[in-house]
């Protein structure tokens, strides 16, 4: 993985940013103050040689942590952690945050998971729900209706375990989620204020 | 064994590389002052000069930049540069609002090839690979910015961009395609395609390394 900003090198052990070229912060994102190394924060950048549009403190928005230990591939770059979701992508389910990209993190421990998911959030009555839409793996799909509870039982425990909120399981076949040749939609919020 | 694009630059002690961003953010602050009247504004406002800015914790000292700074001066008010310095614009796609647009000095465009050179470099292709740029080309960065990193790092270049996907296997087997450059989600897309087609990716291409952009977190590319 890499962009103009940094490269996951080959030991993939987190992202270096090009430091000669980027001054990287991990902030608070509610107070704007650093956190300590090693703690989660929002990541905002400087740009250091931009000439056209330079950024000062840009609040990107996204959630990372400071890795302080030296990269085995040689690199002294500083490094974070791959995006663990968007400041600004956060639901709130009854009245507990969530990041999308904690529930993909659950997800992909899981190898009869496959590739796609998709969340979707409803109001039924005063109550929030939140369901996971998840493809299975091509081989993992079973015809025993009791491999599947199980499953779902398994899944849903992973993901109450991190998100501290009962969340409903859909198992759907392998190929049946909408495909998306850009950046992909995991988030279907049918609330309506 | 790891191999560097700049190895000077890539493994430069942590002291040298902070003392080499401090003089960096000093500059910084000094040209964005006298070249942009949106940071003049800000800075004034904030009750900052460029002069208070010594070390590189006195970042702190600094305003925020945030995505609406570039809605509100849309499409080119905070830009340091006049326009014919500017050699390309970018835009986003503008999915959650207004787009932002981006503009690059021949130096900008310059910069950007190299960081990308660089992390080509990282993940193990060079010279002697066929990198398929399967972003889209346009507007969005992800196509002409890999372009460009892979031709100033030399390997060679198939730009088929985003989409048209059966030609996309049909020219990564006819010409042996050893790297491809694109999102994970149409690395999916691609792979089921193949499927589809009756190709396997793995026995019938050269495919060796993929390389994304945005979309974090997909696991290994090459369960494929």
């Amino acid at each position: 993985m890499s962009g103009p900003l940094f490269t996951e090198c080959s030991e993939q052990c987190g992202i270096h940013i090009w430091a000669d070229k980027f001054l990287v912060e991990i902030l608070d994102p509610e107070t704007g103050e650093p956190v300590p190394d090693g703690e989660s924060g929002e990541l905002v950048i400087t740009t250091l040689t931009k000439e056209a549009l330079p950024l000062i403190r840009y609040r990107v928005r996204d959630l990372t942590r400071k890795l302080s230990e030296p990269c085995r591939c040689g690199r002294t770059h500083p490094r974070i952690t791959r995006i663990s979701g968007r400041s600004d992508d956060m639901i709130i389910v009854r009245g507990i945050n969530v990041f999308p990209g904690q529930i993909e993190s659950v997800l992909m421990k899981i190898p009869e998971v496959g590739n796609h998911f998709m969340i979707i959030v409803d109001r039924i009555g005063p109550l929030d729900s939140i369901k996971v839409q998840i493809e299975m793996h091509e081989s993992a799909f079973s015809d025993k209706m009791s491999d599947m509870m199980a499953l779902k039982k398994k899944i849903s425990g992973a993901l109450k375990s991190v998100l501290s909120l009962a969340v409903e399981v859909e198992l759907v076949e392998h190929g049946s989620l909408p495909r998306s040749e850009g950046k992909s939609k995991k988030v279907i919020d049918n609330r309506k204020i | 064994m790891p191999e560097y694009w700049d190895p000077e630059i890539e493994t430069m002690p942590v002291e040298d590389l902070k003392k080499l961003q401090e003089e960096k953010l000093k500059q910084l602050v000094h040209y964005v002052y006298e070249n942009s009247p949106f940071y003049r504004k800000r800075f004034d406002e904030h009750g900052v000069r460029p002069e208070d800015i010594r070390t590189l914790e006195d970042i702190t000292k600094l305003p925020f930049t945030v995505k609406q700074d570039l809605r509100d001066t849309y499409p080119t008010g905070m830009f340091c540069v006049p326009n014919s310095k500017l050699v390309r614009f970018h835009a986003s796609s503008g999915t959650t609002g207004k787009p932002t647009v981006v503009g690059y000095t021949q130096k900008d465009i310059d910069e950007w090839a190299e960081s990308l050179a660089r992390g080509f470099t990282s993940v193990g292709v060079g010279k002697d690979d066929i990198l398929q740029v399967s972003y889209g080309y346009g507007l969005f960065t992800g196509g002409l910015g890999a372009h460009y990193g892979s031709e100033k790092m030399g390997a060679t270049v198939l730009p088929t961009s985003s989409g048209n996907t059966e030609r996309q296997l049909e020219l990564m087997k006819d010409l042996g395609t050893t790297a491809i450059a694109c999102t994970p989600s149409y690395f999916l897309y691609m792979i089921e395609t193949a499927r589809k087609e009756g190709i396997s990716i793995r026995d019938e291409t050269k495919l060796k390394k993929g390389f994304s952009g945005p979309n974090p977190g997909l696991r290994n590319l090459r369960q494929g």
